[in-house]
């Protein structure tokens, strides 16, 4: 066991990298740029033009602030998202082997987003139409999910596990069908984006929903920490530490709902980010919501930029779907949480 | 803190219920509920503490409702200490007992001194003072126990709820844990497994038997070997014992 270091110590240490791993992503790609001029160009269009000369081309400016940094902040929203995302569902199922991936919410939203595409079921919402059929499909696989391994009021484990993988393989199945017998309509998005994520094609008008969705839902959690620490004990326990479970199982399944949701919405399926992520939070901090929920997230954001670098990175000029790097870190670390669950 | 349960009348989905029960708890005693397996005594205790929602029938804290009472108030007046007691999440003894500070608490609000009081309060009466930065994981069975009691401690209630928390627990375990709630000044209604420790330790004691009270009073009057018979089952003798001057049951065979 590691010991427990100082809180504010590992957050201040952990945002700088994560800073630092902001300008670093967006010099790396096909065409590199150096850091000096990236950092230049992000500095010169948030504090304008006075502040100094330019040395560089419009194609670099633009490589930079159209192309990578909207991606690379994209990809912090989205880690620091999904790594909430597993939080809360971790607390709601008490169990630290929960992730949206891995219990099929991905594929329930990735599912509903695809239908959406091909029916127009949402089109009067206009833009955030994804989104929002995202949510819906994300809300349902979780409370189905939910309701299938509650036992005698009890989360079953297995039957945790095994109703997530089942209704991940429909909710892909589905996926799958309509991506292949409509895929003129479906355009940019095709099975595989949705199956196993990408941050592709990122621009900023992307960033405002997933970044406004998550700051609430972060808001309301840490709000509720005491609560979601109390949650870990049992329902029968919490009740009678002055906690209304239901309302908060409610709450807990709106949020996480939401996070994965809007997330798949705009990078499609990235799994395992909100099993590792917490997971490597409470090794360094303990299981404390007030540190976890924090931690857990710039955690996530650091992972997502750098799994994103790599998956630009390892078959240039060809890109990898950041999900299946993601799947092939995480995996391991699913497994040996499961194997250590076991033994005890 | 008075305790009047009326006509609780609860049923699960299949087939255990609590056929109009009435039972009563007065201040700073200690209320003993006895009876076999399957005779509703965790299913009464978890109608009171809220973890089941009884059919019919009144639950009054000091004449006031508790079923019509929000949870922080209910938490504020009764701490129990039940049946769960896996934590599979990485905690220290010190936020498993703070936790117990949650009904006092408000959305943001951070620890203070009078809940560093409280928790040292806590620990101390079970003994545990040293041991507030360990993982309560890798406690054992009868350490994680007295943990969940200063939790309940901790919340500085009047009335305590004992959900058969001794029930896995080595005889010096319950022992001790008998010993130390009965020298707190609080009211206490427990379910009771053993009946020699009930008779101990009871002021007051309820039978159930499939759902309904078969009886209740003092261990004098209740402890004979007719009730044994028909509520347990099995033969026994009871006679007072000379050093405890409460009644003792010794088991006999059948034949």
């Amino acid at each position: 066991m590691l010991k427990k270091l100082s809180f504010s110590k590992v957050i201040i240490f952990l945002l700088m990298i994560l800073l630092l791993s902001i300008v670093i992503a967006t010099t790396l790609g096909p065409v590199r740029i150096p850091m000096i001029k990236a950092l230049k160009i992000i500095i010169v269009q948030l504090f304008g033009e006075s502040v100094m000369a330019s040395d560089w081309t419009l194609i670099e400016q633009n490589t930079v602030l159209l192309l990578r940094l909207p991606r690379v902040l994209l990809g912090a929203i989205v880690g620091a998202s999904l790594a909430i995302c597993g939080v809360a569902m971790q607390a709601l199922v008490r169990n630290q082997l929960a992730d949206p991936f891995i219990l099929g919410v991905s594929s329930g939203a990735s599912a509903f987003a695809t239908l959406d595409m091909l029916f127009g079921t949402f089109a009067f919402l206009g833009a955030y139409r994804l989104s929002l059929s995202a949510f819906i499909g994300a809300a349902m696989t979780i409370i189905l999910v939910y309701m299938l391994s509650r036992i005698k009021g009890k989360i079953n484990m297995t039957q945790l596990l095994l109703s997530g993988v089942a209704i991940s393989m429909i909710m892909d199945g589905i996926t799958k069908m309509i991506t292949l017998s409509a895929p003129n309509a479906l355009g940019l998005h095709n099975a595989e984006f949705w199956m196993s994520g990408s941050l592709a094609g990122a621009k900023w008008d992307y960033l405002t929903l997933p970044l406004v969705t998550m700051i609430i839902c972060m808001g309301v959690l840490i709000a509720n920490y005491r609560t979601l620490n109390v949650l870990l004990l049992g329902d029968q326990t919490a009740g009678t530490l002055g906690v209304h479970v239901e309302r908060m199982q409610k709450l807990l399944i709106l949020i996480s709902s939401l996070l994965a949701g809007v997330t798949i919405a705009v990078s499609g399926s990235i799994g395992f980010v909100g099993l590792m992520c917490p997971h490597f939070a409470r090794l360094l901090v303990g299981s404390d919501h007030k540190k976890v929920l924090p931690l857990s997230a710039i955690l996530g954001a650091i992972l997502v930029i750098w799994t994103d670098v790599a998956a630009r990175m390892i078959l240039a000029p060809e890109e990898l779907p950041i999900g299946i790097l993601t799947a092939i870190i995480g995996g391991p670390i699913f497994i040996i949480l499961l194997r250590k669950k076991q033994l005890r | 803190m008075k305790l009047d349960v009326k006509d609780l009348y609860f049923q699960y989905e299949q087939d255990h219920a609590l056929d109009h029960v009435t039972l009563q708890v007065h201040p700073k005693s200690f209320v003993g509920v006895i009876g076999p397996n399957g005779s509703g005594k965790s299913t009464l205790l978890k109608n009171i503490y809220r973890a089941l929602k009884p059919k019919s029938g009144t639950i009054l804290f000091n004449e006031e409702s508790i079923l019509s009472m929000n949870y922080k108030k209910s938490s504020q007046m009764m701490s129990v200490v039940g049946q769960e007691n896996e934590v599979s999440f990485d905690f220290k003894v010190e936020d498993i007992v703070k936790m117990g500070r949650t009904p006092y608490k408000k959305i943001f609000e951070l620890d203070n001194q009078k809940d560093e009081e409280a928790l040292i309060h806590a620990l101390k009466q079970v003994g545990l003072e040293d041991y507030r930065q360990k993982n309560y994981t890798e406690l054992s069975g009868g350490e994680k126990q007295r943990v969940l009691l200063a939790r309940a401690l901790c919340q500085e209630a009047e009335f305590l709820i004992l959900d058969e928390p001794t029930n896995h627990l080595d005889i010096y375990y319950q022992l001790q844990l008998f010993e130390l709630v009965k020298s707190l000044d609080l009211t206490i209604l427990s379910a009771v497994h053993d009946l020699n420790i009930a008779s101990q330790y009871c002021d007051y004691i309820y039978i159930l038997q499939n759902g309904k009270i078969y009886d209740h009073g003092t261990p004098k009057e209740l402890m004979t070997s007719k009730m044994i018979q028909e509520v347990f089952h099995v033969n026994a003798e009871v006679s007072i014992h000379p050093i405890t001057q409460k009644p003792h049951i010794i088991f006999l065979p059948s034949i």
